[in-house]
């Protein structure tokens, strides 16, 4: 285990352990196998993570790729972004995401620039963007109290007040609610629950 | 769907909480992960939950968001290591046991979190056929491995004769033929829940 206050990565760095660092710079090269707990983690370079990860705030402007689980406060990412698991009280995304499993969270705010996917999404508010109509975003998936979507083809969506904006595909849709599709989407099952 | 488990949409229905909340609950880890049991179903993929479990722990929430932060009812919930001691007498007022027995297998007056974890495993197992030395062999045996009971295993399973008791420990639920009188089930970590939620809050 490395204890440290603050680290600045702008070249080449790689770690064989777990990491405890107050704050975690890196605009080079940063790859580590263990797990890394830190209270910020700021990337605009390559930043992989074997491990797991606990950071309270996470900003990325590069590719981060966490191979566990992800658990913040405050997500923000406008590069790529690839993780196993995010637990997080606000996600806001602005570029691509790769999430394998689950997405947990409070606020939810997708605006994707390519093709991406999200096994599943548990969230309170959920606001997912797309300017470019070819792009889309795959979820298993989706099930928040409030739910906006473009552009998103998903297996099974269940809301309490739910919007379906242009381009979407969704298998079966259940609300409790409210509902509103844009006549460029497809809903082959809905139902009010 | 089998009998015991709810839908997450009757779950919601029932208790009146939104999306938001349970996931709020579940990330802070006061719901654990492993009661989202995830299954197909011709609606697509549906999220269950162990019925009982759920309802209480919600049921137990709700009546203690108001007096307490989420985050303290967290806390609770999830460290293994409370320093604090409960009095006897407040053991027999809350009247945890069922036996009233079971508290004098140990000889004090303050009981710390463990000693009440360990004591409520064989209240469940309890009864008069059992000799009283036997109870007191079974708790120094269940002391040896106390930390493990408490941060590693989930269910024990007891096995009951005329001459005393065994008991196997397990970190997964096991399927067992239902019609043994002698077998007896533990869930620890419910019962570690309850306890923390009832005397250390």
């Amino acid at each position: 285990m490395i204890n440290n206050n603050d680290i600045t990565i702008s070249g080449v760095m790689k770690i064989n352990d777990n990491l405890d660092a107050s704050g975690v710079n890196v605009s080079g090269i940063f790859k580590m196998k263990g797990n890394l707990t830190s209270q910020r983690l700021q990337s605009s370079g390559i930043a992989k993570i074997l491990g797991s990860a606990e950071i309270t705030e996470v900003s990325n402007s590069g590719i981060l790729k966490i191979c566990g689980k992800l658990k913040t406060n405050k997500l923000i990412s406008s590069g790529v972004i690839s993780v196993d698991d995010v637990d997080a009280e606000i996600i806001k995304i602005n570029g691509k995401v790769n999430v394998e499993n689950n997405m947990n969270c409070d606020q939810l705010t997708i605006d994707f620039k390519s093709k991406s996917f999200v096994g599943s999404i548990e969230a309170s508010s959920i606001n997912i963007k797309c300017y470019r109509f070819s792009k889309k975003l795959h979820v298993n998936t989706i099930s928040a109290d409030e739910i906006k979507i473009e552009n998103v083809i998903c297996e099974k969506i269940t809301g309490n007040n739910v919007i379906i904006g242009p381009n979407c595909k969704i298998n079966y849709l259940e609300y409790i609610n409210s509902i509103e599709i844009d006549k460029s989407s497809k809903v082959i099952n809905k139902q009010k629950i | 769907m089998k009998l015991d488990e709810i839908s997450k949409k009757d779950l919601l229905s029932i208790t009146g909480i939104s999306y938001g909340q349970l996931y709020r609950w579940k990330r802070q880890g006061l719901i654990p992960e492993e009661w989202f049991i995830k299954k197909a179903s011709f609606t697509g993929q549906e999220t269950y939950f162990p019925k009982d479990l759920v309802l209480d722990r919600i049921d137990k929430i709700l009546e203690l968001k108001d007096l307490k932060s989420l985050e303290e009812i967290a806390d609770i919930i999830n460290n293994n290591k409370i320093l604090k001691e409960i009095n006897k007498y407040e053991l027999i007022d809350n009247e945890i046991f069922i036996n009233k027995d079971v508290i004098n297998i140990i000889d004090k007056i303050n009981f710390t979190y463990e000693d009440i974890v360990l004591l409520k495993i064989i209240d469940n197992i309890y009864d008069s056929s059992l000799d009283f030395e036997n109870i007191r062999r079974l708790y120094s045996i269940l002391c040896d491995y106390k930390k493990d009971i408490i941060h590693q295993y989930n269910f024990i399973y007891f096995i009951k004769n005329d001459d005393g008791v065994g008991f196997v420990l397990l970190k997964e639920q096991i399927i067992v033929e239902y019609n043994l009188p002698n077998l007896i089930k533990v869930n620890i970590h419910t019962l570690i829940d309850n306890i923390k939620l009832l005397f250390f809050l």
